[in-house]
């Protein structure tokens, strides 16, 4: 298997952060994550700035957006990140709890590469999770660029 | 006898003497010297101015023949003697009897005559007339000036020297002159002959002659004298008389003007022309010889005595209105005009009739026109090109504030808002087109100032040669029309302001109820993931520690997230049907039919169901929509009929007036009617859920759906005999009529 | 309750082997009359613009494009580009499967708005794995964008 790619979970619940990170981890997949609470923080990790303006350089093979986040909201990081040409390569997949058509067309308007729906049942979120983690962490291959985790 | 007398007398000396002295002759005796020897009282009293005494006196006679005159006044008057002087022997001695006679009386005839002579040829040399004497032969003997002038030549002198021959110098015809004579002299009363002459320099002339002829004893014509005056002026004169009359007579006779002569005295007719037959009716026989009171042509006989009477004094009478009796009986109103003419003496009155009763007529509808117009309620007008105002109604005076007689000469431009004053310029241009202006709505400005809203039409005026002279218009006041469209369109404001207001009000709404279901689907189905995802983590923890009654209670809570969840999305989704925007397309439902069929797989699998399809019509409706519709509805019919052995379920469409009936029905457990109205609710349900699963959200959102298309749902059933659930679509025929039967199921 | 009926994957591949190592890797989850394969770019196209011999398909989108970048007419960064440059089918998922590795074609693809790019192993197992996974997380746990898109 190859190694991992490092995974940016933007994601204000604590309990949906946990719920995500275990159904990663009975798989694998939740060494490379790294955790924002809102939209603001994810800008800031991604563009080096504030608490993250130390991190090493480098983008994460892909982005996790909750769209319902305090400060900026899912819709508006998504905008901003295809908005901007040294982001707008990085794969974005938002993972919410709903797929309201609105929001569902806004983020493939903008660009979004995958959009998922938490299923309300634990089992099947955990599959989803997964499958979800291992397809953008393992299988796809990121633009150029991206930081890698060590497998 | 005689002698015896005779020798008495001569005998009787003093006799003698007493005759001598009585006599009126003057007598002297003169002896060889020229003594005056004897004289009488009548000799005495001739030279008694010269001769004292004259006896003795000495007396020169002058030695001429037997006539001697004897020429001496006498006394203050001239006198005039005769002296005839005559030898006498007397004894042997010759003495010279004088005789005078006063010869006065002749001689001032003698002098009278010769002044007359003198002026008789100054006539003759200066006369107007051409005067002349010519010898049979046609010699000219005498010719006057002017006769000489009328023919070309200076002088008389030189007319004699240069015409040989009158006939063939004078004569245009030289056969003409013997002509002339021949009928002179067969008649001599025939004194006038009008000929054509030739002057001197060729050219021609009508000259009449008048001739008297001097003859001898035997009658014969010696000369020919008399004048010759040019008539060719006056011929001319005559001609253009004649041509006058002529021309008076067509006048008379072809004048549209009725023109009839009648004495003044009776009115009696002496003509009438043909206009004035027509105007009455009659044919000139009954007319001419007739008075106008035979045939009873004044209405008021007195009338015509009273223009008789002015035309006497004054010669005319003009212009007098009258009203006449026409042969039928009809009367007529004529303008009359006479004057006095004198017919073979006597007074008759040319009178001029001019019929007016069609001018009365047209008077009088234009008099009713005008009573309309000025009585009418719309404000009419007329003007000029160039806006003067010369006409003005009643209604134009309400309308606009102004009298009569304050605007007209006024310009229209002073009943236009200063603004709008170019308005009459593109008005005045699209009559000059020809075109009438028609309800052009438009504000005036009253006297007052206020404005008035009108509606104006406009139309050119044109004189008889059809050219555009002027403007008429009529307004109408339609403050009232306008203030109605002023509150037809403040309600209609009003109305829509209230459907904005409505509109943003349900929009609000809408916008609430979507942020609403927004939150609901993300905020609802969190913490549901999160007991699901807990008590998930909890069964876990718990393995191999846990009783059976904590397990138990584990899966309730799941048991009851799954069925929330649940719960949740249906209710999403119907809120979301009541939302959505409708794509309409053309859609087969027998396809929509076979695909929801299709799609059961797994929950029909090991089930006997007889699909009875029957044909299905294509409609324009969403097709993502109505396949949710049969989803719902075939879903159920499947559902429902489980516990059948085998199960039947029918679909089929009907055609009714102006929509197709769909339905679908099952051989299944079927409903109480008395609560079928509750079928189509939201999570209504009539059956237990360990019966038969669902939320209850099928129904409504078929019947939201159905409704979102402009038709309706409605349900037959009986418990334990199954369901039948009807749907209605709209449906536009196309030409289909009489097809019905072939669209019918079942 | 969804009002989509089920979703179809499009496969744009020219290689026979690959089609069917691709529908083995996809029979684990998929039914297989729900992939539409295409032979070449041209035809995917004509598949997706329903031009052609899809002109009578039936309208909507598929779920996912899975684009072959190696194609005979017109190539996959061709097809890429034209679906991304097109309003109404810009919102489908594209997965380009390819078998290089080449970083210019990972550019361009990124570039042209791919929604992943996935590089075929060399091993089959490893690629039966990969597909399958591949597929699964597309045909099953990514939301696909609305079947249409209005073009406002």
């Amino acid at each position: 298997m190859e190694r991992l790619k490092s995974i940016l979970l933007a994601e204000d619940n604590h309990m949906d952060v946990e719920l995500t990170l275990e159904a990663l981890g009975r798989h694998n997949l939740a060494n490379e994550v790294e955790v924002v609470n809102d939209g603001a923080e994810a800008l800031e990790y991604l563009y080096r700035r504030g608490k993250f303006s130390s991190r090493p350089a480098g983008n994460p093979a892909v982005v996790l957006l909750d769209i319902k986040m305090p400060k900026v909201n899912g819709l508006e990081v998504l905008k901003e990140i295809k908005g901007d040409p040294n982001l707008k390569m990085m794969p974005v997949v938002v993972l919410t709890s709903s797929r309201e058509e609105s929001d569902l067309i806004r983020s493939y308007n903008l660009g979004v590469n995958a959009y998922v729906v938490k299923p309300l049942e634990f089992e099947e979120f955990v599959t989803a999770v997964s499958r979800l983690g291992v397809f953008w962490a393992i299988i796809n291959e990121p633009p150029p660029g991206s930081s890698r985790g060590i497998a | 006898m005689a002698d015896s007398f005779k020798v008495q007398y001569l005998e009787d000396a003093g006799l003698l003497r007493s005759l001598i002295d009585k006599s009126q002759d003057g007598m002297m005796l003169i002896d060889s010297r020229g003594i005056v020897l004897f004289a009488n009282a009548a000799a005495i009293a001739v030279f008694a101015d010269r001769y004292d005494h004259l006896v003795g006196a000495r007396f020169e006679i002058s030695n001429s023949s037997d006539d001697m005159e004897i020429i001496g006044p006498v006394r203050e008057d001239t006198r005039y003697f005769e002296m005839r002087a005559s030898e006498v022997r007397w004894r042997g001695q010759t003495y010279n009897l004088a005789v005078l006679r006063d010869i006065t009386g002749r001689k001032l005839v003698e002098q009278k005559l010769r002044i007359s002579e003198q002026n008789y040829r100054h006539l003759f040399e200066h006369a107007a007339l051409g005067i002349f004497q010519v010898s049979l032969r046609g010699e000219i003997k005498e010719a006057n000036h002017s006769f000489a002038r009328m023919f070309g030549y200076k002088s008389p002198q030189e007319m004699k020297e240069l015409v040989k021959k009158v006939d063939s110098d004078l004569f245009a015809d030289p056969s003409r002159r013997l002509q002339n004579i021949r009928q002179f002299q067969q008649n001599p009363a025939i004194g006038v002959f009008e000929n054509d002459y030739k002057r001197r320099d060729g050219s021609v002339f009508t000259g009449r002659a008048h001739l008297q002829s001097v003859r001898d004893a035997q009658g014969n014509i010696l000369h020919i004298e008399g004048f010759v005056e040019d008539i060719s002026e006056r011929r001319k004169s005559d001609e253009a008389l004649r041509k006058s009359e002529e021309r008076f007579s067509k006048v008379f006779s072809s004048s549209p003007v009725g023109i009839s002569i009648t004495t003044l005295s009776e009115g009696r007719f002496v003509d009438a022309n043909q206009a004035f037959l027509n105007v009455y009716g009659y044919a000139r026989d009954e007319v001419v010889g007739h008075t106008s009171s035979e045939l009873k042509m004044w209405v008021n006989p007195e009338v015509r005595d009273e223009i008789a009477s002015e035309i006497r004094e004054k010669g005319v009478a003009q212009e007098k209105e009258v009203t006449l009796r026409m042969k039928s009986g009809d009367l007529f109103t004529g303008i009359f005009s006479s004057e006095i003419i004198e017919i073979s003496g006597e007074d008759c009155m040319i009178g001029l009739l001019r019929d007016i009763t069609d001018q009365k007529l047209a008077y009088e509808a234009r008099s009713r026109l005008a009573v309309i117009v000025e009585s009418a309620s719309d404000a009419i007008l007329a003007k000029t090109l160039d806006g003067v105002i010369t006409a003005w109604n009643h209604g134009a005076e309400i309308l606009y504030g102004y009298s009569t007689a304050e605007i007209l000469g006024r310009n229209i431009r002073s009943l236009y808002p200063p603004e709008d004053v170019e308005e009459e310029d593109a008005i005045i241009k699209r009559l000059m087109n020809g075109e009438t202006v028609r309800q052009f709505e438009s504000v005036r400005i009253r006297k007052n100032g206020a404005p008035v809203d009108v509606s104006l039409t406009i139309s050119p005026i044109r004189d008889v040669e059809g050219r555009i002279v002027g403007v008429s218009q009529i307004a109408r006041d339609i403050s009232e029309r306008k203030k109605v469209e002023q509150q037809i369109r403040s309600l209609n404001e009003e109305l829509e302001k209230r459907v904005r207001e409505r509109t943003a009000q349900l929009e609000a709404a809408n916008k609430e109820l979507e942020a609403f279901s927004y939150s609901v689907s993300h905020d609802l189905r969190a913490p549901l993931r999160h007991i699901h995802g807990y008590s998930d983590l909890l069964t876990r923890s718990m393995e191999g520690k846990s009783d059976e009654k904590e397990l138990r209670y584990l899966k309730y809570i799941s048991d009851s997230v799954r069925e929330m969840g649940e719960l949740i999305d249906d209710l999403l989704a119907f809120s979301r049907m009541g939302r959505i925007e409708m794509r309409k397309t053309s859609v087969d439902l027998r396809m929509i039919v076979e695909g929801v069929i299709g799609s059961f797989g797994e929950e029909i699998s090991g089930r006997d169901i007889q699909w009875d399809i029957s044909d299905l019509p294509t409609v324009e409706a969403d097709a993502a929509m109505l396949r949710l519709v049969f989803q719902n509805l075939l879903g159920n019919a499947v559902k429902y009929t489980r516990p059948r052995p085998k199960a039947i379920i029918s679909i089929g469409s009907e055609f009714r007036s102006n929509e197709v009936i769909f339905s679908v029905k099952d051989n299944g457990v079927g409903f109480d009617m008395k609560y079928a109205n509750n079928l189509f609710g939201v999570f209504q349900r009539l059956h237990r859920a360990d019966e038969f699963e669902g939320t209850g959200i099928g129904l409504a959102n078929v019947r939201r759906i159905i409704h979102r298309h402009g038709g309706n749902t409605w349900a037959e059933g009986a418990t334990d005999h199954g369901a039948t659930f009807y749907f209605s679509l709209p449906y536009q025929k196309k030409g289909q009529d009489g097809t019905l039967e072939e669209h019918t199921s079942r | 309750m969804r009002m989509d009926s089920i979703r179809s994957i499009l496969l744009a591949e020219d290689n026979q082997m690959d089609v069917e190592l691709t529908l083995e890797a996809l029979g684990q989850h998929i039914f297989a009359n729900d992939v539409v394969v295409v032979g070449d770019g041209a035809e995917a196209l004509d598949y997706l613009r329903r031009n052609g011999k899809y002109a009578d398909r039936q309208e909507g989108n598929p779920a996912v494009v899975l684009l072959d970048l190696k194609m005979p007419k017109v190539d996959g960064l061709k097809v890429l580009k034209e679906i991304k440059g097109d309003v109404s089918l810009r919102t489908i998922p594209v997965v380009v499967l390819t078998s290089s590795r080449e970083e210019k074609d990972l550019v361009k693809s990124y570039q042209l708005g791919v929604n992943a790019y996935v590089v075929k192993p060399v091993d089959f197992h490893d690629f039966v794995e990969a597909v399958s996974k591949l597929d699964v997380f597309w045909a099953i746990v990514n939301e696909p964008p609305p079947a249409r898109v209005n073009a406002g």
